[in-house]
């Protein structure tokens, strides 16, 4: 009799411990329902009564890696890095906290921090010498260049793995298209208004050169006529103020332009792209 | 024909197999229904609240409200939508507790926090000159919410030196006495004063709005320009001479209306940087107040 009494005792134990586990189990599939529908608000909620109600923590890394995503989905970024730095705390398992790290990186490319980001990559990169980790790494600073407008670092990151040929070749194009700041500073040096006739800005070159013909005619002719007060006064409140902002000008453009390309660029490859992106 | 008896204990055991069976299968259906039923919606709300997640708090409590009365969980929504800055409904929440036995005191406070946190002085006045809603041990703290609306809304003819001081403690006096002359005398420049001087002397009214260095390359640059164009004319130069005169008079002209220009900005500065100085000494108006009930640290 006391045998069967501690049998029942100990199937009803445990079926209730089974039931906790399977309503523990619906919420889960509740709140991923609601993630993959994109409604991070209520997602973001039900994880949080997740974590809330799982007494043994058994989706501590789960639930704050997904609440995580879900800010990262409403471009919440800080609450994001908050949630993946905790997935990152509550995990043992150290392939979660490289993942959770390498979120924590794409979140710093999205909002822009990007010397945050390579300090994050810098620390990792000297916890791990596996070449596979350090090849994603490296794609993943490759990354922080390009959202940082800095291709050309890019292109050299990413030129020595071919798997990832296809971004390489987007860097390609950006740092041809790319007009040379330097070049169009020079050529407005030599000839007033050439650095804009070469970022295409014609209208502007063309007053530029006929402002600093003028002004310098009136230098020149002021010193001829051995007015040396007069062609210095003209000379540095006009002349050079229009040659100097001439220079700036062209430098100007060609850097606008440089954006431009870089933005057009940059937004091709996050509707386009097949591979990983931040 | 007749029924054969179950012995008693056979009957017992299936009555229990029978239950058991039935608990199982009710409480399958209901598994997840347990995660909000109303003493564990309860319970994560007020996880979130501690958390600050206030939005998240008072959707909870919200739907707790739905099937349970409960005051305290009334002021919580309250504290949460002011908390997030939506002080009006917040108010509306509150405005049903001044009748509750435990919290009513606290509700009337909070009221008025809310008025004095989303500024609505005239409101905050009329219903503290009306005494029907004032909190009995409170009172201290709504004159000093008074009074520090009018300092914060600079609001210089309403304020008294004696009301200020006394309302707050003793440490804050030498503050409290600065900002009420920083904003009962505040040292402005004349725009018009400026103007005139820079008519005469051309820089004089930047160096009078303290603006030195602009002042001196403004006397510099006009002098030397009217110079050139004198000069020019006098040799027979016409075209320098007008080219000088016109940018010696446009030089002159931006003079006079820089350094106008340059009082209108000073009294600014100095008004904003009393604002600031005032916000900064009150921490975002809730230096000198205690802290809500039942909000966590």
């Amino acid at each position: 009799m006391r045998l069967k009494l501690t049998y029942i005792i100990y199937l009803v134990v445990l079926l209730s411990s089974l039931k906790s586990q399977d309503e523990i189990q619906k919420q889960v599939e509740f709140a991923d329902n609601l993630f993959y529908q994109k409604l991070y608000y209520d997602a973001i909620t039900e994880y949080k009564r997740l974590l809330f109600f799982d007494s043994t923590k058994e989706f501590g890394y789960y639930a704050n890696f997904r609440i995580a995503q879900a800010y990262k989905g409403g471009a919440k970024f800080d609450e994001s890095i908050e949630y993946f730095k905790k997935a990152e705390l509550v995990t043992f398992d150290e392939e979660e906290k490289f993942n959770s790290k390498i979120e924590i990186i794409k979140v710093n490319i999205l909002r822009g921090t990007t010397q945050r980001s390579l300090d994050l990559i810098e620390e990792i990169s000297n916890e791990n010498n596996q070449p596979e980790k350090l090849k994603i790494l490296d794609y993943w600073k490759a990354w922080t260049y390009i959202f940082a407008n800095k291709w050309e670092i890019a292109n050299q990151i990413l030129k020595i793995y071919p798997e990832y040929s296809d971004l390489t070749k987007y860097c390609k194009e950006v740092i041809d298209e790319k007009y040379s700041v330097n070049f169009a500073k020079l050529v407005s040096y030599i000839l007033p208004g050439a650095g804009q006739f070469y970022t295409g800005e014609y209208l502007s070159g063309a007053m530029s050169l006929g402002w600093n013909i003028l002004f310098g005619y009136l230098t020149v002719n002021s010193f001829v006529n051995e007015r040396v007060f007069d062609g210095f006064a003209v000379g540095t409140l006009l002349w050079m103020r229009f040659y100097r902002g001439n220079v700036q000008n062209a430098e100007r453009f060609a850097e606008n332009r440089n954006i431009e390309i870089a933005n057009k660029k940059l937004k091709y490859i996050q509707l386009n792209y097949q591979g990983l992106k931040p | 024909m007749k029924i054969p008896k179950l012995p008693e204990r056979v009957l017992l055991k299936k009555i229990l197999l029978i239950n058991l069976l039935f608990l199982l299968i009710f409480s399958d259906l209901s598994a997840q229904n347990r995660l909000f039923n109303s003493q564990n919606r309860l319970n994560f709300a007020d996880h979130l609240f501690c958390e600050k997640d206030y939005l998240r708090a008072f959707n909870e409590y919200r739907e707790y409200l739905k099937y349970e009365f409960n005051d305290t969980v009334i002021f919580k929504v309250s504290a949460s939508l002011a908390q997030m800055g939506r002080f009006t409904e917040s108010n509306d929440y509150y405005k049903t507790l001044f009748s509750s036995l435990r919290l009513s005191e606290e509700a009337k406070f909070e009221f008025y926090r809310n008025l004095f946190l989303s500024n609505r002085l005239k409101d905050f006045k009329y219903f503290y000159e009306t005494t029907s809603f004032i909190p009995l041990d409170k009172d201290i703290y709504l004159k000093r919410m008074l009074i520090s609306s009018d300092l914060i809304n600079m609001n210089k003819y309403s304020i008294n030196l004696e009301d200020l001081i006394s309302a707050f403690p003793k440490r804050a006096e030498d503050s409290l006495k600065t900002f009420y002359n920083r904003l009962r005398f505040p040292k402005e420049k004349s725009p018009l004063t400026a103007g005139l001087l820079s008519t005469l002397i051309p820089g004089l009214g930047k160096i009078y709005t303290e603006e030195y260095g602009d002042g001196i390359s403004s006397l510099l640059l006009t002098g030397i320009l009217a110079y050139l164009a004198i000069d020019n004319f006098g040799a027979d130069h016409n075209f320098r001479g007008w080219l000088f005169t016109g940018f010696a008079a446009y030089f002159y002209a931006g003079n006079v209306y820089g350094s106008i220009s340059s009082a209108h900005q000073f009294n600014a500065n100095l008004r904003l940087s009393l604002d600031s100085d005032i916000k900064l000494f009150f921490s975002k108006n809730n230096y000198f107040l205690p802290k809500t009930k039942f909000v966590c640290d």
